[in-house]
């Protein structure tokens, strides 16, 4: 099935302290879907990524994984039964960081195979052998021993979409995976992210690298104050938007 | 007891490596239960009930500020007099271990906070639990900062060793009391001492300076 929603969040609102900074939020991602989130520092695209893998709980909202209710909030907070639905959700929902998140004392390869291990239960030998494939996918291979320490930071990257992609996940999110790199290392991770899009993977990508927005999604959101302005095809956002806001910001990305 | 009264060097040193002996074994002890207790000080520190953090903490404060001569009395004459007897190398090792448990715990405490969220975020979106969270990738990260001051605390426990004498274990400073109050070579013995000291703790502290280098993966 094609349109199945794979993650659909209703209702998404999130306060820190006083603040509101997601002030309702519906978005829903379906099977092979790219959708790339953009808008100003500050709109919430990051909290509302955080809060489609619950690394960020919900003050209110309800989240479904494939059709199924993972969880209703405000609920009885920090349960123990939501924990577990949470850890289960983010076996099938990997996540991409601005700061790749990998672990300095692991190997490229040992960071790739410490999800499918310990959470898939893969024997370490399959395991092995598929992040050494994966590897390969992101041109990695001949640095599967070395410590990220010793990599660059496209490098980094790369070992960090590989690994989310060892978990065989039912969708990557991305948050601004290209924002902390040297502008010449930004291509080389675009073009693995374009090439894993071409493969098929359900992806929601926080960006502001309009360019590859453009071409890469299916759907573009624009996010400002807490909630979207507006969404719709590239085409649409990009030639066509009907928000003067949106122009502007898209317009300010532009240049910037 | 060897008769000291023309007492050579070599018998001198024999003793007091007896002693040194004694030592290490009060240190070693003392330095497993610091780091054990330490662990169990941290989990109630952070228990989810205030009344357990309170009672940890105030636990914890007391041991750091007593003298570890009053524990030791305490321990030994105080449990002696409510009739639980227990000898006085294992009293030692319990006092010391447990003054030296308030600051491993601190040791600990600091540790974690070295490890980023991110990291722990970076596991927990893998879909590993807490649990695993903690034993892969805060742990394994917090060692190399932990490697230093646990060494460390093992030199200084084979320092405050000395202390034991004073239930009259035989450690080497007893020891050393004894060949002095015998032969009066206080500059021999006390030179011995200082070597012998020196020769231990000098290559532990050449230790803990390297391994900090090998396990300091980061950067
Ligand atoms: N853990 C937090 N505690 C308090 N405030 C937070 C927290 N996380 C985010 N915020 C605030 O929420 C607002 C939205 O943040 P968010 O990171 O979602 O924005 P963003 O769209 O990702 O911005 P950027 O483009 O700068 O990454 C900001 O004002 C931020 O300061
Ligand atoms: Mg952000």
């Amino acid at each position: 099935m094609p349109d199945e929603p794979i993650l659909e969040m209703r209702g998404l609102r999130k306060t820190f302290g006083r603040a509101e900074v997601v002030c309702g939020v519906d978005i829903v991602v379906r099977r092979g879907e790219k959708v790339c989130m953009l808008g100003p520092s500050g709109s919430g695209k990051t909290t509302t990524l955080r809060c489609l893998n619950l690394l960020t709980e919900p003050s209110s909202g309800e989240l479904y994984f494939h059709g199924q209710l993972v969880g209703r909030w405000p609920s009885g907070r920090g349960s123990r039964s939501a924990a577990n639905d949470a850890q289960r959700l983010r076996r099938h929902v990997s996540m991409v960081f601005q700061h790749f998140g990998l672990f300095p004392h692991l190997t490229a390869l040992d960071n790739v195979t410490l999800g499918p291990v310990h959470v898939l239960g893969m024997n370490r030998r399959e395991a092995a052998e598929r992040a050494r494939a994966l590897l390969r996918r992101v041109g990695l291979e001949q640095f599967a021993e070395k410590h990220p320490a010793t990599l660059s930071g496209g490098q980094r990257q790369r070992v960090a979409i590989a690994r989310a992609m060892a978990m065989n996940p039912d969708v990557i999110l991305f948050d601004e995976p290209t924002s902390a790199l040297d502008p010449e290392m930004v291509g080389e991770v675009l073009s693995i992210m374009e090439q894993l899009a071409s493969d098929g993977m359900t992806m929601v990508i926080v960006t502001h690298e309009t360019n590859f927005a453009r071409h890469v999604a299916d759907r573009v959101v624009v996010m400002e104050n807490g909630v979207i302005l507006e969404e719709g095809t590239p085409v649409d956002i990009f030639e066509r938007p009907t928000q003067r806001r949106t122009r502007e910001i898209l317009r300010a990305r532009v240049q910037a | 007891m060897l008769s000291l009264t023309n007492a050579n060097p070599l018998t001198i040193l024999q003793l007091l490596l007896a002693g040194g002996e004694v030592t290490l074994e009060v240190s070693i002890g003392s330095w497993l239960v610091s780091v054990i207790a330490g662990l169990l000080f941290l989990a109630f520190r952070q228990a989810p009930y205030r009344p357990v953090r309170w009672a940890a903490d105030f636990v914890i404060t007391c041991l750091r500020s007593m003298p570890q001569l009053v524990l030791l009395y305490l321990v030994f004459f105080g449990l002696g007099g409510i009739g639980i007897n227990i000898n006085p190398i294992v009293s030692a090792i319990v006092a010391l271990g447990l003054t030296e448990a308030g600051f491993t715990s601190e040791v600990y405490r600091a540790g974690l906070l070295t490890v980023s969220d991110e990291q722990r975020e970076a596991g927990a979106s893998l879909g590993l639990g807490s649990f695993q969270i903690f034993r892969l990738i805060v742990l394994p990260e917090m060692v190399p900062f932990l490697v230093p001051p646990l060494l460390n605390s093992f030199v200084g426990l084979t320092k405050a060793a000395t202390i034991a004498s004073a239930v009259g274990v035989p450690e080497i400073l007893y020891q050393s009391t004894t060949i002095i109050n015998e032969t009066f070579q206080v500059l021999l013995v006390s030179m011995l001492v200082i070597v012998l000291y020196v020769i231990f703790t000098v290559p532990l502290t050449r230790l803990s300076a390297a391994l900090e280098l090998r396990l300091g993966y980061a950067h």
